[in-house]
């Protein structure tokens, strides 16, 4: 799979995640694991899908 | 003195009937030494009096209460359930009452969210599951333990103190009439979840508990839903949490639910929380209908096992072993597979046949096989029970996906009691079990077979070695005879069955002839003319060859003996 998003989609996806975050309100949190379960599903790598699980528990 | 109530439980559906307590010989000087004694008459308990008494082995069965189960607590049995109750010829009388189905449905927010279908075969005679009362399950079995000679019910008997030396178990029994000693060369502790024989020999079980609590009452009502499961995830009157619906015989309907934190068991029975909360639930399907309630009960699930069911002479088995959460209905169903393991183990080590690395194999398989219930069971209740925050929110975010997307559909699995394998067990000679095209490998259970109608592989098996030979020649089929004759002789039971597609019209007296024209039980079992499946009496494959070798056989009979 092709990780690397070019800089300009990077750029709309934060946005967008942003927005979506706000319009979620209170169940942002809930809106966030949808959010990972379905890209995780897009992917259909288990083990990358774990690995940034673990990156991401990092520097909280 | 031990007096249990002689009053019957009240049901709105079922009689109890009250069974006399009846002074044993011990109580009046005698002495006598027991094979085995199995205490508690549960599903289990008697199940293995039923298997040991089909190897000739009698028991003694204590049992506390003096009636069978308080409300219908188990209410769902496998196909599996169903193959181990055949064996002891009870399934008759199930299949006249029990209600079979195989489909469950999930719902989220008043829609269908997944529904999933066990699969099923035309290939036997069960279907995958049935729903039946405990209840009647015990007083069906029961009718069949008080058909054996071999079998004596003491009711109202309760074992109050267990030691064991390197011979014997000695018990202490209070009974109406006082107490009494027994002494038994083998002790089965069938004694259920609470198991006294487990706390008197200070056996710790394994396992991690969940803090969900929940409700069943089983209520009568005319419903007119079909018999399939069903699972209401996050209900508008009950807020994050699952209720479950159930068909039992007799218009009879499980609902199960859990409880909000923080609430006792005492309120969440209390008869305005029940009236309020089953309303709601039948108020959100729709339904609104008189119903009566008959039982109802409060409980948590657990997923604990004993790490060793055998502790000296005393062999732990069913709910006294292991306790696992209802979910997926394994309570009963995994202490029939239990207590078929054990039975012809122990008796086959009782009558000096096998070593006792038989009866420790027991241990090993169907420890197994709980901890790998524990972590499929593990898995439903964390989904139905979320027991902390990341995996509610997961529950949650899947909840939520179920409505548009159905990659989420098998996290709705519930994962039901299945038959388990014993792939690795000591038991198994590898010999052509790699090579097999098809058929089941070692360690599994056989697969039935359709022979014809109302005539199924199954049907043909016995509390014995099995040994299923494909279109033998005569000069194979006369030595096969042979060595059956010469086990006998060593009380090793054998059934031969031959699987052909030339029926002799004069079959020989020792052997099954199972008529197979089409090939179809021979290609499911990816065999050719001179192939061999051994499996033993509790239907579990131990070897297969391709092509009979008649020494192989013997060999691999000796290894589950230990006789190698
Ligand atoms: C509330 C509840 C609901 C359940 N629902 C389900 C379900 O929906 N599906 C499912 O599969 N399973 C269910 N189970 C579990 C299921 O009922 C058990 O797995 C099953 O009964 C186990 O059978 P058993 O023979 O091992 O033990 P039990 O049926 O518990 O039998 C043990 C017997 O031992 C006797 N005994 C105990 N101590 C002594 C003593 N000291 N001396 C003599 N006798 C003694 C007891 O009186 C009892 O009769 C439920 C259990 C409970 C408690």
């Amino acid at each position: 799979m092709n990780s690397n998003l070019r800089p300009q989609e990077l750029e709309s996806v934060y946005d967008a995640l942003a927005e979506s975050l706000d319009q979620a309100g209170e169940q942002d949190r809930l809106y966030l694991v949808k959010v990972a379960l379905c890209l995780a599903n897009l992917t259909g790598d288990a083990d990358a899908v774990l690995n940034s699980f673990r990156e991401c528990l990092e520097d909280l | 003195m031990h007096q249990p109530d002689t009053t019957p439980r009240h049901s709105i559906y079922y009689d109890y009937r009250v069974y006399p307590f009846s002074r044993p010989p011990e109580m009046d000087g005698h002495s006598l030494n027991h094979q085995v004694v199995i205490v508690g008459a549960g599903p289990i308990g008697m199940m293995t009096a039923l298997n040991l008494a089909q190897h000739g082995i009698p028991s003694v069965v204590l049992e506390a209460d003096n009636q069978v189960s308080h409300g219908s607590r188990a209410i769902v049995f496998t196909r599996r359930s169903m193959e181990i109750l055949q064996q002891v010829g009870v399934t008759a009388r199930i299949l006249e009452k029990a209600l079979p189905w195989s489909r469950g449905n999930s719902f989220y927010r008043g829609q269908c969210v997944f529904r999933m279908e066990a699969p099923d075969t035309p290939d036997s005679r069960f279907r995958p599951m049935y729903n039946l009362q405990q209840q009647y399950l015990e007083e069906y079995i029961l009718d069949q333990v008080m058909h054996s000679e071999l079998i004596e019910m003491r009711w109202a008997s309760k074992v109050m103190a267990v030691e064991q030396d390197d011979n014997s178990v000695h018990l202490t029994v209070d009974t109406p009439e006082g107490e009494y000693r027994l002494t038994s060369d083998w002790l089965v502790a069938a004694d259920g979840a609470r198991s006294f024989v487990r706390s008197a020999l200070n056996q710790r079980m394994e396992g991690a508990s969940y803090s969900g609590q929940f409700v069943i009452a089983d209520i009568r009502i005319d419903l007119d839903f079909p018999t399939e499961r069903r699972a209401y995830f996050d209900p508008e009157w009950n807020p994050g949490n699952t209720v479950l619906m159930h068909r039992e015989p007799d218009n009879i309907w499980r609902i199960d639910y859990q409880l909000p934190q923080g609430e006792t068991p005492e309120q969440a029975l209390s008869e305005a929380s029940l009236h309020q909360r089953i309303n709601a639930q039948l108020k959100m399907v729709g339904i609104d209908a008189p119903w009566e309630l008959d039982w109802c009960s409060v409980y948590s699930a657990r997923t604990l096992t004993l790490p060793d069911y055998r502790v000296g002479r005393v062999v732990f088995t069913g709910d006294a072993a292991h306790i696992l959460p209802i979910f997926g209905v394994r309570g009963a169903n995994t202490g029939l597979q239990d207590c078929q393991n054990l039975a012809w183990k122990l008796a086959l080590h009782i009558k000096g046949v096998a070593g006792l690395d038989l009866v420790d194999s027991y241990s090993s398989e169907r420890v197994q096989a709980a901890r790998e219930i524990i972590d499929e069971a593990g898995k439903s209740t964390r989904f139905m029970a979320p027991p902390s925050k990341g995996y509610r929110l997961l529950r949650d975010a899947t909840l939520s996906l179920s409505l548009q997307k159905d990659f989420v559909g098998p996290l709705f699995h519930w994962r039901t009691s299945r038959a388990h394998n014993y792939p690795d067990s000591s038991l198994n000679t590898a010999a052509d079990n790699a090579v097999f095209a098809s058929g089941p490998a070692n360690g599994m259970p056989l697969e039935n077979i359709q022979l014809s109608e109302n005539n199924y592989l199954f049907d043909h098996l016995d509390n014995a070695f099995n040994l299923l030979l494909f279109n033998l020649t005569p000069v194979q089929l006369d030595q096969m005879q042979t060595l059956q004759a010469n086990l006998r002789a060593e009380e090793i039971p054998i059934n031969l069955l031959h699987v052909t597609s030339r029926p002799a019209e004069q079959a020989e007296p020792s052997v099954t002839q199972l008529v197979d024209i089409s090939g179809h039980m021979r290609s499911a079992y990816g065999a050719g003319s001179g192939s061999v499946y051994l499996a033993r009496p509790d239907h579990h494959v131990a070897a297969r060859w391709l092509s009979l070798d008649v020494a192989a056989v013997k060999q691999a009979i000796d290894n589950i003996l230990n006789k190698a």
